[in-house]
C-alpha cells in the first residue's frame, strides 16, 4: 500500500498552507462527498469535462489524502474517462502514478464470508494505459496503411497485444483499396503470433475468402470461432457455407460451425442437407441433432421420426436427441413414445 | 480556490454508473423509487459513460456449441451436450428430478457403470455435485459440463476415469437455477438497479419466484419485478433463516423464501441426492463463483470435519493453493445454504466452491469494475474448466475410498518359478486372503515381487509418462520383510518409484485392472549372502500412498466404507480403525535355504513401530545406453537391500 494515499501527506498541495483553510476544506469535502453519494446526482457527464480539470481534480483528491468509497470511485471514473481521450502529459503522469495504486477499500462479497476490492483504481488506470497504447497504434496504423508502408506488418508483429489491437481497429476502418496491398503477405505470415487476428480483420474488411481460409485452418480457436460467426454477413451465404465446411474439419469449432450452417439452412437447401448428413457423423451428430431441433418444422420431425427405425444405433440416438430437444410438442411425444416402447422397464435414461 | 470548484463539480457527478439506490443492511431500501429500480446498466469493454460499466475486456456473449470453446455455451447447447452424453453413452444415466418455476425440467445425471457395485461387488460410494444455483455465475455450468465430459471421455482410459466408472457413482446437476441462468444469458451485457448491487439481466442471482404469484418476466424494461426471486442458496432446511445469513425481505439478494424447501429447484436437488443413493453419498460440492475459496460448514463431527479439511487440502493443491479454505464457525447450524444441506443432512465433506477470480475482472487485466468477477473473460474459461475439472477428478478419486493391496506374487528368477501368490477375494461382508502358492523364498536366489492394488496408484501425464498428479506427491516408502521376533528384516527401497505397470495382463508383468495399479520390484537377495537356518515366517510390510496421497487400508479383510462422517474398516498399521490408514502386513511368506522346505507356522506380523531408517540410496549412475522406457534406468541403482540385526 502506498503511504502517500493516506492522511498526513496532503498538506503540501494545498495553497495556501493554512491550517484553518485546510480544515475547512476537508470538512467541505467530506460534506460534499456525503451529499453526492446519497443524493441524486446531477446529470453532468464526465465526458463533458476538460482533461486538465479531471487531472486537477484527481490530484486534489490525492493531495487531500482522504480515502473513502466516494473518492476511490471518483478516481476510478476519472482514469476511465481519461482513457477515452488523447492523453496530455499531465494525464499520463497521473495515470502512471495511479496504475500502481492498490485497492484501498474492501467490501463484503455477496458470495459469502470474504472481502473483495470496492473498486480498483490501479487496475482501471492500467486499462486506460492500454487504451492509449491501442489508440496510438490505431493512429499509426491508419497512417501507415494509407501510405502503403511496407513496414506496417513488421511493426504489427513486433507490437504488444494492445498495439496489435490498435492496428486491427485501423484495419476495420479502412477502405478496401488500402488493405489489398497487405493481403498476400498476411496469408504468407499466417503462422506468426497475432497474424490470425489481423487476417480475420482483413478478411472481414475485404470479404476475402482466402484470408478466411487461412484463419479457419490455422487461427487460434478464439479467432476462428469469432470468424465463423460473421461469415454470412461478410461473404454471403454461399461462400459462408463453403468456408463453414472447412471449419467443420476442426473439432474445436466444428459444433459452433454447424450451428452457423443451421442458420444458413433457412435459405440454403444445401445447408439443410449438410445437417442431415452430419447427423450420422459420430463427432458432429449431436450438434446436427441440436441444430435440426432448433429448425424442426413438420417435415423435419417426420424425417427424424423415421430415423428412429434406423439400424445404426448412433443415428437412432441422434434422431431421438433431436426430437427431444425440439420445442415441438409432437416431436417430444414421438420421442417419449419411442422410449417407452423400447425401454418400458427403465424409468431412468441410461 | 480552483481545486475546490473542481472537487465540488466532481462530487456533483454521479459516483457510479448509477448510485441512486439506497441501502439498509445490504439490502436496497428504495426498490420502488424509479430512479433506482428503472436504471438500466450496460456492461461494455471500454465505454464507462453514463450507465455503462467498462470491464476492460469484451463481456462474453453465449455461443451455440455443444463442445467447449474459448467462451461460454448457451444453456440450450449445454443441455444438448448433456442429453447426448446420456443417450449415447452407457456410463451416463439421467433423470428429471424436478421442474423450475417456469416448468423447465431439471435433470440430474449419474455417471458410472450400471451396476453401482465396486469391483469386488460392494455398493459403490457416491458423490454429488451441482452447478448454477446462482444464475449469474457462468463459470459454474461450464465447469460442471467439463467434468461431466471428462468423466465420460476417460471412462475407458484403463486408468483413473475407468476406475471411477467402475467404483463410484457421480451424481451431477449442471444447472439448478435454469430459469435464472437463461435470464442472464438473454441479457449478457445488461443489468438493472445499481452498479453496487446490480440486479436482474446478467446479474440475476436468484430464481424467478414472484412473491405475489407467478414468475419474474423475461423483460428488463418492466422493472416492477426485477428485484424478486428466492436465493436458492438460502432455501435449504439446515440453518434456514438462522444465523443472520439470509433475509425475509423479498427484495433482498439473499431472500430465503417463505419456508425452507419452498422452491421447486431445491426439491429437485433433494430428489437428486436419492440417485446416490443418499446413504452412499460421501461428498457434496456446490459450485459457484467468485472469490477463489472453498467455503465449508463444520458440523461438529470431528472426524467428518477433519476429513473435509484433508480432502480440501489435496484438492486445493491441484491448483497450487491459489484457492483459499474458509471453514464456518464451529457450532454454527448453518444458513440454509446447499453446502449446509450436504454437510448436516449426510455428514459428508461439503464445499461451496467459489471459482476464480479472486478479486474481480482486474485479475485478468480488466478494470475491476464492481461485480466484474461474475463476468469471467472468454479467454480464461478454457483454463478454468481444465483446472477445476482436474481438481474435481482428484477429489472424486480420493473420496472413492482409500487403496488396499489386492494381490501379491513373488517369482524366483533363478528358477523361473512363482513361489508365492495370494489375493484378497470377496467373502460375504468381508474379504479373505486366498493363498494359491506358498513356497520358500530362497535367500541365495534373486526374486521379483509383484504387488497390485484396487485402484490406480500412480498418475501418467498426457504423454503417458509416470508423474505426480498436479500438486500431489505420491509417496512410496520401503517394502519390508519382517520376522516376528525382530531378529532381522529386509528392506527394499521403493522410492521414488518401483516399476509401475502400464500394460494389461495381470501378474507377473501387467496391471490388474488399471494402468498404474500394480508394480514389480526386483529382490536381489543373492547379493546379501544370507542364510536363514530354520525356515522363517516373515510378513511383507507394504507402505505407500495413492495418487491423492491416501495411505493403504492396512486390513483388507474388513472392506472400507463410509458412515456417519467417517471411514469404516480403514485400519492403520496397528490395525486400529480410523481415517488415516497405514502399512499392510497381511501377506505372510517364508524364507528357507532349501527351495522345497515346508512352510513354518505363519506367525509373522509387522514390527511394532516404524522400522529404523535406512541409509539413503546411492546416487543413480549416468545412464549408459540411452532411454529405453525408463524402468531400467532407476531400478538397479535405487535398490537397497539391507539385512538388519537387532
Ligand atoms: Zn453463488
Amino acid at each position: 500500500m502506498n503511504p502517500n494515499w493516506w492522511p498526513g501527506s496532503y498538506s503540501k498541495a494545498i495553497q495556501p498552507n493554512n491550517a484553518i483553510i485546510n480544515m475547512f476544506l476537508r470538512i467541505m469535502l467530506l460534506f460534499l462527498i456525503t451529499m453526492a453519494f446519497g443524493a441524486q446526482a446531477a446529470d453532468m457527464s464526465w465526458q463533458s469535462r476538460k482533461t486538465a480539470d479531471l487531472v486537477a481534480e484527481a490530484r486534489t483528491l490525492l493531495d487531500l489524502g482522504k480515502v473513502t468509497r466516494a473518492t476511490e470511485k471518483q478516481l476510478e471514473q476519472i482514469v476511465l474517462t481519461l482513457g477515452s481521450r488523447a492523453p496530455s502529459p499531465d494525464a499520463r503522469g497521473l495515470v502512471e502514478q495511479l496504475s500502481q495504486r492498490e485497492p484501498q477499500i474492501l467490501v463484503a462479497h455477496e458470495e459469502g464470508n470474504t472481502m473483495i476490492p470496492f473498486v480498483d483504481v490501479g487496475a482501471a488506470a492500467r486499462v486506460t494505459q492500454r487504451r492509449w497504447t491501442r489508440a496510438a497504434a490505431r493512429t499509426n496504423a491508419l497512417r501507415a496503411i494509407r501510405a502503403g508502408d511496407p513496414q506496417f506488418l513488421q511493426n504489427y508483429f513486433s507490437a504488444d497485444a494492445a498495439g496489435q489491437a490498435g492496428a486491427i481497429d485501423a484495419v476495420g476502418e479502412l477502405q478496401v483499396q488500402y488493405l489489398v496491398f497487405y493481403r498476400d503477405q498476411i496469408i504468407d505470415r499466417i503462422e506468426e503470433p497475432g497474424a490470425d487476428k489481423l487476417a480475420a480483420a482483413a478478411a472481414a474488411a475485404l470479404a476475402d475468402i482466402a484470408l478466411y481460409e487461412s484463419v479457419l485452418t490455422t487461427g487460434t480457436p478464439a479467432i476462428a470461432l469469432a470468424a465463423i460467426r460473421e461469415l454470412e454477413q461478410t461473404v454471403g451465404a454461399d461462400a459462408a457455407l463453403r468456408l463453414l465446411k472447412l471449419a467443420l474439419r476442426r473439432p474445436d469449432i466444428a459444433s459452433a460451425s454447424l450451428y452457423e450452417v443451421g442458420r444458413l439452412s433457412a435459405t440454403l437447401p444445401v445447408a439443410k442437407n449438410l445437417l442431415w448428413t452430419s447427423l450420422s457423423d459420430p463427432g458432429l451428430g449431436s450438434s446436427a441433432a441440436a441444430v435440426l431441433a432448433r429448425h424442426a418444422d413438420r417435415n423435419t420431425v417426420n424425417r427424424l421420426a423415421t430415423l428412429l427405425d434406423s439400424t445404426e444405433n448412433l443415428v437412432q440416438k441422434r434422431a431421438l436427441l433431436a426430437l427431444r430437444l425440439s420445442g415441438d410438442a409432437r416431436a417430444k411425444q414421438i420421442a417419449r413414445d419411442w422410449l417407452a416402447q423400447s425401454r418400458p422397464d427403465n424409468e431412468s435414461d441410461r | 480556490m480552483r481545486f475546490l470548484t473542481l472537487v465540488i463539480a466532481g462530487l456533483l457527478v454521479s459516483q457510479f454508473a448509477s448510485a441512486l439506490c439506497e441501502f439498509e443492511n445490504g439490502t436496497i431500501s428504495n426498490p420502488d423509487d424509479p430512479l433506482c429500480r428503472d436504471t438500466q446498466l450496460v456492461y461494455t469493454e471500454n465505454d464507462d459513460s453514463g450507465d455503462n460499466i467498462a470491464l476492460g475486456y469484451p463481456p462474453p456473449i453465449p455461443v451455440d456449441t455443444l463442445t467447449a470453446v474459448d467462451g461460454f455455451r448457451t444453456y440450450s447447447s449445454l443441455f444438448a451436450q448433456h442429453q447426448d452424453l446420456m443417450l449415447t453413452r452407457d456410463t451416463v444415466g439421467g433423470s428429471v428430478v424436478g421442474q423450475t418455476q417456469l416448468d423447465r425440467d431439471i435433470w440430474a445425471y449419474s455417471i458410472g457403470d450400471v451396476d453401482n457395485l465396486t469391483n469386488d461387488g460392494r455398493p459403490e460410494g457416491a458423490v454429488i455435485i451441482n452447478g448454477g444455483i446462482h444464475a449469474r455465475e457462468w463459470q459454474s455450468p461450464e465447469v460442471l459440463t467439463e467434468i461431466f465430459e471428462q468423466l465420460v471421455e476417460r471412462s475407458d482410459d484403463a486408468h483413473i476415469g475407468q476406475y471411477l466408472r467402475d467404483n463410484l457413482n457421480v451424481v451431477l446437476l449442471p444447472v439448478i437455477n435454469i430459469d435464472g441462468f437463461i435470464q442472464t444469458q438473454t441479457f449478457p451485457t445488461r443489468a438493472t438497479a445499481d452498479e453496487r448491487q446490480p440486479r436482474d439481466g446478467r446479474m440475476r442471482r436468484k430464481n424467478l419466484r414472484n412473491p405475489s404469484g407467478g414468475v419474474v418476466d423475461n423483460q428488463l424494461d418492466t422493472t416492477d419485478d426485477s428485484f424478486f426471486g428466492v436465493d436458492l442458496n438460502r432455501n435449504s432446511v439446515h440453518g434456514y433463516g438462522l444465523n443472520g445469513g439470509s433475509s425475509a425481505n423479498p427484495i433482498s439478494l439473499i431472500y430465503r423464501g417463505t419456508a425452507h424447501s419452498s422452491e421447486s429447484e431445491i426439491l429437485a436437488l433433494q430428489a437428486a441426492t436419492g440417485l446416490g443413493p443418499a446413504d452412499r453419498l460421501r461428498l457434496g460440492i456446490d459450485v459457484h463463483s467468485f472469490s477463489s475459496v472453498y467455503f465449508t460448514p463444520r458440523t461438529g463431527n470431528t472426524r467428518r470435519d477433519a476429513i473435509t479439511l484433508g480432502l480440501a487440502t489435496r484438492m486445493r493443491a491441484v491448483t497450487n493453493f491459489k484457492y483459499r479454505y474458509s471453514p464456518g464457525p464451529i457450532g454454527s447450524t448453518g444458513i440454509g445454504s446447499l453446502d449446509n444441506y450436504y454437510a448436516f443432512e449426510f455428514q459428508i465433506p461439503s464445499y461451496t466452491l467459489e471459482i476464480e477470480p479472486l478479486n474481480g475482472g482486474q485479475d485478468y487485466g480488466g478494470t475491476g469494475a464492481s461485480h466484474s468477477g461474475f463476468v469471467l473473460p472468454d479467454s480464461e474459461i478454457t483454463r478454468v474448466r481444465d483446472e477445476i475439472a482436474a481438481t474435481l477428478l482428484l477429489g472424486f478419486y480420493r473420496q472413492s475410498g482409500p487403496p488396499h493391496v489386492t494381490a501379491v506374487h513373488i517369482t524366483n528368477l533363478a528358477r523361473d518359478e512363482v513361489v508365492y501368490a495370494a489375493q484378497w477375494v470377496a467373502d460375504g461382508v468381508g474379504r479373505r486372503l486366498e493363498v494359491t502358492t506358498d513356497r520358500a523364498i530362497v535367500p541365495s536366489d534373486d526374486h521379483r515381487i509383484y504387488i497390485a492394488f484396487n485402484k490406480p496408484m500412480r498418475w501418467y501425464d498426457a504423454n503417458g509418462n509416470l508423474s505426480n498428479y498436479a500438486g500431489q506427491s505420491s509417496t512410496a516408502g520401503q517394502l519390508e520383510l519382517n520376522e516376528p521376533d525382530g531378529l532381522f528384516g529386509i528392506s527394499l527401497q521403493l522410492a521414488p518409484n518401483p516399476d509401475w505397470l502400464d500394460v494389461p495382463g495381470g501378474p507377473p508383468d501387467g496391471y490388474l485392472n488399471y494402468r498404474g495399479d500394480a508394480f514389480t520390484r526386483d529382490m536381489p537377495l543373492s547379493q546379501m549372502g544370507l542364510t536363514v537356518g530354520e525356515p522363517k515366517s516373515v510378513a511383507l510390510q507394504i507402505e505407500l500412498t495413492d495418487i491423492a496421497e491416501m495411505a493403504l487400508d492396512a486390513d483388507p479383510s474388513t472392506p472400507v466404507d463410509w458412515q456417519n462422517g467417517h471411514w469404516t474398516g480403514y485400519e492403520d498399521s496397528m490395525l486400529a480403525g480410523g481415517d488415516t490408514g497405514g502399512a499392510d502386513c497381511t501377506f505372510i511368506v517364508f524364507l528357507a535355504d532349501d527351495a522345497n522346505a515346508t512352510a513354518p507356522p505363519k506367525v509373522a506380523e509387522c514390527q511394532a513401530g516404524a522400522p529404523p531408517p535406512l541409509p539413503p540410496p546411492p546416487p543413480p549412475p549416468q545412464p549408459a545406453g540411452g532411454g529405453g522406457g525408463g524402468s531400467g534406468l532407476w531400478l538397479l541403482p535405487l535398490m537397497l537391500l539391507a539385512a538388519r540385526r537387532r
